[in-house]
C-alpha cells in the first residue's frame, strides 16, 4: 500500500514523504477476523463499475482483461463505488473525483506486487494462476498415489 | 478427450483452454486430471460478493450464475486446487458443473480413469484395496 | 484472447494459411479460399497442391527455393476421436520427389488454436532462426543457442526461453543441421515426421523449430450432428480386435504376424525369419520394457509407448516407443536381437533426428555390402560391420547424424550409396525410399504399393490388405470381380490396390489417424468408417457441402497432383517397380519360402492399376481426361 501511495505521488524514497500530504487510495488493508485482506481493483471480465459509469471516463483495455480508470473524464458522480463489491473506487477529496487501481502499465511489474514480503500479491494471468495451482495439486496427488500401484 | 468433450460440451468449439477438467503432465508418463473437488466447505462459494456461485441442490455441485457474475476472479484465487477458471471468451468464470448429472468426461475417457463417485464409497473402495493388499501379504490366516 | 475475426468457414478450419520467407524474414497471413478447402480438404492435400504450384521442376530439395509446409486438417483441435495427425512436406532431398510425413501427439491441434490451418515456409534465413506462432501472431527469432542441442534439450531450452510448459514443437536435430538426406522432424521430442528428410530442408533453410501456441477456438459448425457421428463412431470401435491389440502391444505386436507369415526382410533382405524373434516382440518389449500406454490427443486407440531401459549398460534411457518399424529398421534388417539395443538405437535417432527407417536399411545394406567383401573394413573407420553388431549399429547412428567418416556416406541414403559403389542391386528402395513394412516377395499386391507410393516405397500409402478379409460377393460389388476376395488370384488387385489409395488419403487430408479410422478385418468396416463417418464428421464440422463420393473424389485427385509432381520431375513407368533382388532372389527361409516377384505379373498388375486409375499404360502419366474429371490443374 506504501508503495502504491508512494507511486501514485511520484515519490521514489521513503524520506520523502511529508505528513500532510495525502496520497490518493487506490488500495487499503483489512483484517477481517485476524486475516489480512487487500482491498483493490480486481479489474472484473464483467466489471458492473464499467457498466454504470455516466462519463465514459472507465472502460475495458486489452481485450476487456483490464479496467482503465481516466482521472481526467471523471466527473466524481460516484456510481462506480455503489456498484463495486471491493471498495476498490474512493472518492478523492482534493481531486473531487474517483481514484481506482490501472495496473500502474508503465512499470513491467506493479510497484505493490514488488513490495510485497511475502508474495501475497501476485500480478499474473488468472487462468495460468489457476493452472499452476492445478499442477502442483497434480503433483502432490502424483505422490501421495503410492498405495494404489 | 476429457478436455476436448468438456470444451465441446459447454461451448460447442474445439478448445481444451475453455475445459473444466485438465490433464496435468508429469513427465515420464505421469498424467494426472484435474477438476472440481466439489468440497464440503467450498472457499469459491464463500468469496464470491454477487452470489454467482452457489450450491444446486439437485446435482449437488457448486454452479456459476452467469448473469450475476462479474467475472472478478477471486473464485478462481482462492480455489486450492486451481479448478475455477475464468472464461475468457464470456467474460464469467467457469467450472465443472458435472454436465447436469452425466458428466461427459467419464463417458468419453478412453482409458476409463475417471468415474463418478462420492468421497464415502472411493473411501470404501480404497479400503477394500488396502484389505485384499493386506490378505496377500499375510496369508491365508 | 476473446472472439478473433469471422472466418468465411462455419467451422472445422481456422481459414487462415501462414507464408513464411526466411530469406527477407517477412510474414505474411493469407486467407484460406473456399474453394481450395473443397478440393483439396486439408493436410495432406494443402501441402501437395502447394508443392506442385509453387515449385519449379528440378527445384534443389536443398536451395531456398523449396518450401517447406507444415499441415493441418479441419478436424484437428475438434472433438473427433484421433485427430492429432500432422502433415510436413516438402520435395524431399533424399528422393528427389515428392515428400512428406505424417505424425501423430498434440501439435495439430495446437496450430488449430493458434489461429493457421498451415504454414508454409519458404527461402533460407542468414541465420539460425525458429518460428514462434501464437494466437494469429507469428514472429522469427534468433535460434544461435539452440543450434547444435539434440531434440530434448532443444525443447527444454524453448519452453525455458519462452516461459511455457505448454507450447508445441516440432524441431530437427542436428542430423538436420549437417543435412543428413534423412534428417527428420520430431514434434514434442516424441513423434517423428520421420521419411524423406523434411529435417535436412529445415537445416538448409536454418531453421531449427516452429513453435505454437494458441488460445483460440476451433469452430463446430452443427454440433448436434457432430456429437451425432462422434458416438455412431465410438460404437464401431466395440469389438475391434484391432484397436484391442494396438493399446496392448502397440505396433510392436506385428512382429509376431511378421515372423507367422515370414515376410521380414531381414538381414537386408536376405532372410524371410529371424532367429530369437521372440526377444523383440511386442510381449517382450511390453514385459521389459514398457512403462506406460500412452497416446495421441482425442485418441481412443492408445497405441504409443513409453518405454524405459532401467537396468544394463544402456540405463537409464526413457523413450517414446519402440514402434514396430523401429524393430524392423533397427532390428530385423541389421540381424539385432537384442531388445535394449533397438529401443537404446531407437533413442539416439529420436534425439539426432535421423529417420530410423533409412538409417537402420542404409546401415543394414552397408552391412551386407561388407559382409561380401565390397566394402573394406578400413572404408568403415575400422569397425567389424557384420550383421548382429549392435554396437555398429549405435556407433553408427551418431555418425550419420554429424557426417563423420563412414557415415557420411551413409548419411546419403541406400540409392546414393548403390550409385557411388556400384552396388545398387543391394539398395532396397523405390524412387529412393527404402522399403520398409515387410517383404513383398510372396505377396504382389504388397509389392505393388511399395512401388507405385507416390512419395517412394510406403506401405501407408495404400491399404492393400482388403484381400485378406473382403467377402466375395462384398469384392464383386466394390471391384467387379469375386477374384479380389482370393488370395491366390491377382485378378482385380490393381483395382482394389488403386481404390485402397485414394480412400487411405483422405484421413491425411482430414488430419485423423488411420489406425483409428482406416483399419478393420471387415470391409464394410472400412466404408462406414472411413468414407461414411468421416464424411458425417466433416460436414457436421466444417458446415461444408459434401458426400461420401466427393470425398473419395477428393483422395482421388490428391493422389494425382501427387503423381503429376513426380511425372513433371521425370519420373515415368521404369520408377514403379520394386527392387530388383524382388524379382531375382527367391525367399531362402519361412513359410514363403521359394516365393519371388514374376515379371509378367508384375506387369499385368501394374497394368491394370494404371488402367484402373486412368493413367497411360505406357508412361504412368495421368491422363488429360482423367485430370479433367477431377478438375485439375
Amino acid at each position: 500500500m506504501l508503495a502504491c501511495q508512494m507511486k501514485s505521488m511520484g515519490i521514489s524514497e521513503v524520506r520523502n514523504l511529508s505528513r500532510e500530504q495525502r496520497p490518493r487510495h487506490r488500495m487499503s488493508i483489512t483484517f477481517d477476523r485476524g486475516t489480512p485482506w487487500v482491498w483493490v481493483c480486481q479489474h472484473c471480465l464483467s466489471a458492473p463499475c464499467v457498466e454504470a459509469c455516466v462519463s465514459g471516463s472507465l472502460r475495458r483495455e486489452d481485450g476487456g482483461k483490464k479496467i482503465f480508470h481516466n482521472l481526467e473524464n471523471c466527473v466524481g458522480c460516484g456510481s462506480c463505488i455503489l456498484v463495486c463489491p471491493y471498495g476498490a473506487l474512493k472518492y478523492d477529496e482534493q481531486e473531487k473525483r474517483v481514484v481506482k487501481c490501472n495496473l500502474c502499465l508503465e512499470e513491467s511489474v506493479p510497484p505493490c506486487v514488488k513490495a510485497c514480503q511475502t508474495q501475497a500479491l501476485v500480478y499474473q494471468e488468472v487462468n495460468s494462476f489457476a493452472g499452476e495451482k492445478k499442477k502442483k495439486f497434480a503433483q502432490d496427488l502424483g505422490r501421495n498415489r503410492g498405495a494404489d500401484r | 478427450m476429457c478436455e476436448l468433450i468438456c470444451a465441446f460440451h459447454h461451448h460447442q468449439v474445439g478448445n481444451p483452454g475453455r475445459a473444466c477438467i485438465r490433464v496435468i503432465a508429469l513427465g515420464q508418463g505421469e498424467d494426472i486430471p484435474v477438476t472440481c473437488l466439489n468440497c464440503e466447505k467450498p472457499p469459491c462459494l464463500d468469496i464470491c460478493p454477487t452470489g454467482a456461485l452457489h450450491r444446486d441442490e439437485s446435482v449437488g455441485m457448486v454452479l456459476v450464475k452467469k448473469d450475476f457474475c462479474i467475472g472478478c476472479a477471486m473464485c478462481v484465487n482462492v480455489c486450492p486446487v486451481g479448478a475455477v477458471t475464468l472464461d475468457l471468451v464470456e467474460g464469467v468464470a467457469a467450472k465443472c458443473d458435472l454436465c447436469e448429472g452425466d458428466p461427459q468426461c467419464v463417458a468419453y475417457c478412453p482409458a476409463k480413469v475417471l468415474k463418478l463417485t462420492d468421497a464415502g464409497q472411493f473411501a470404501k473402495y480404497r479400503m477394500k484395496e488396502f484389505a485384499k493388499f493386506l490378505k496377500c501379504q499375510v496369508g491365508e490366516n | 484472447m476473446g472472439k478473433e475475426t469471422m472466418s468465411i468457414f462455419a467451422g472445422g478450419y481456422a481459414g487462415k494459411i501462414l507464408y513464411v520467407n526466411l530469406t527477407d524474414g517477412s510474414i505474411e497471413k493469407r486467407p484460406l479460399e473456399r474453394d481450395f478447402a473443397l478440393k483439396y480438404i486439408g493436410g495432406r492435400g494443402f501441402s501437395s497442391r502447394i508443392l506442385w504450384d509453387e515449385l519449379e521442376t528440378k527445384t534443389d530439395p536443398l536451395s531456398p527455393d523449396n518450401r517447406l509446409i507444415i499441415a493441418a486438417g479441419p478436424l484437428n483441435g475438434t472433438p473427433t476421436p484421433s485427430a492429432s495427425r500432422l502433415v510436413v512436406a516438402a520435395k524431399s532431398p533424399l528422393t528427389g520427389i515428392l515428400g512428406d510425413t505424417n505424425s501423430g501427439g498434440y501439435f495439430s491441434p495446437e496450430l488449430k488454436y493458434s489461429g493457421f490451418d498451415a504454414i508454409v515456409l519458404r527461402g533460407r534465413s542468414s541465420s539460425p532462426v525458429y518460428l514462434w506462432v501464437r494466437d494469429g501472431k507469428a514472429e522469427l527469432r534468433s535460434a544461435k543457442h539452440l543450434w547444435g542441442h539434440k531434440i530434448s534439450e532443444t525443447n527444454h531450452l524453448l519452453k525455458e526461453e519462452l516461459g511455457d510448459e505448454d507450447i508445441h514443437i516440432c524441431a530437427m536435430g542436428p542430423a538436420g543441421e549437417n543435412l543428413v538426406r534423412y534428417a527428420c522432424v520430431i514434434t514434442d521430442g516424441e513423434g517423428a515426421g520421420g521419411r524423406c528428410g523434411m529435417g535436412a530442408v529445415m537445416g538448409s533453410k536454418n531453421l531449427k523449430a516452429v513453435v505454437v501456441r494458441g488460445s483460440q477456438d476451433v469452430g463446430i459448425a452443427d454440433p448436434k450432428r457432430f456429437k451425432e457421428a462422434v458416438d455412431a463412431y465410438r460404437q464401431t470401435l466395440e469389438g475391434e480386435v484391432w484397436t484391442d491389440v494396438l493399446r496392448r502391444l502397440g505396433t510392436a505386436n506385428l512382429v509376431a504376424h511378421r515372423q507367422k507369415l515370414g515376410i521380414w526382410g531381414a538381414k537386408n533382405f536376405q532372410r524371410a525369419t529371424i532367429e530369437g524373434w521372440e526377444k523383440i516382440s511386442g510381449e517382450a518389449f511390453r514385459e521389459r520394457f514398457l512403462v506406460k500406454v500412452m497416446g495421441c490427443m482425442g485418441c481412443m486407440v492408445r497405441c504409443r509407448r513409453y518405454s524405459a531401459i532401467k537396468e544394463g549398460p544402456f540405463a537409464p534411457t526413457y523413450t517414446k516407443g519402440p514402434e514396430y518399424e523401429s524393430i524392423n529398421s533397427l532390428g530385423a534388417k541389421p540381424y539385432i536381437t537384442d531388445p535394449a539395443i533397438i529401443l537404446r538405437a531407437h533413442y539416439l535417432c529420436d534425439e539426432y533426428g535421423i529417420d530410423e527407417q533409412t538409417a537402420g536399411s542404409s546401415i543394414a545394406m552397408a552391412m551386407e555390402l561388407y559382409e561380401r567383401g565390397i566394402l573394406t573394413k578400413e572404408q568403415v573407420d575400422g569397425v567389424e560391420l557384420v550383421f548382429g553388431n549392435g554396437e555398429a549399429l549405435l556407433h553408427f547412428i551418431e555418425k550419420i547424424a554429424y557426417r563423420r567418416g563412414f557415415g557420411d556416406l551413409l548419411a546419403d541414403g541406400t540409392k546414393i550409396m548403390g550409385e557411388r559403389l556400384k552396388a545398387d542391386y543391394y539398395a532396397i528402395h523405390v524412387k529412393g525410399l527404402e522399403v520398409d513394412a515387410s517383404d513383398p516377395r510372396s505377396l504382389p499386391t504388397r509389392a505393388l504399393t511399395y512401388a507405385v507410393s507416390t512419395r517412394g516405397s510406403c506401405h501407408l500409402r495404400g491399404f492393400p490388405y482388403i484381400d485378406e478379409f473382403i467377402k466375395p460377393e462384398e469384392a464383386k460389388a466394390y471391384f467387379g470381380t469375386e477374384a479380389v476376395s482370393n488370395l491366390e488370384s491377382l485378378e482385380g488387385k490393381g483395382k482394389m490396390v488403386a481404390w485402397s489409395e485414394n480412400w487411405v488419403t483422405i484421413p491425411n487430408l482430414m488430419g485423423v489417424c488411420i489406425f483409428a479410422w482406416n483399419r478393420s478385418r471387415s470391409f464394410p468396416m472400412l466404408i462406414r468408417r472411413g468414407l461414411e463417418l468421416m464424411n458425417e464428421i466433416f460436414v457436421a464440422t466444417t458446415g461444408l457441402p459434401m458426400t461420401k463420393e466427393e470425398l473419395y473424389h477428393c483422395g482421388e485427385r490428391v493422389y494425382n497432383v501427387e503423381k503429376l509432381f513426380n511425372v513433371r520431375e521425370g519420373f515415368r513407368r521404369e520408377s514403379d517397380y520394386p527392387p530388383l533382388r524382388f524379382f531375382e532372389e527367391e525367399l531362402p527361409d519361412g513359410p514363403g519360402k521359394g516365393s519371388k516377384l514374376k515379371r509378367e505379373e508384375y506387369d499385368q498388375l501394374l497394368d491394370e492399376y494404371y488402367e484402373a486409375r486412368g493413367w497411360d499404360k505406357k508412361t504412368g502419366i495421368p491422363t488429360p481426361a482423367t485430370l479433367k474429371a477431377l478438375g485439375v490443374p
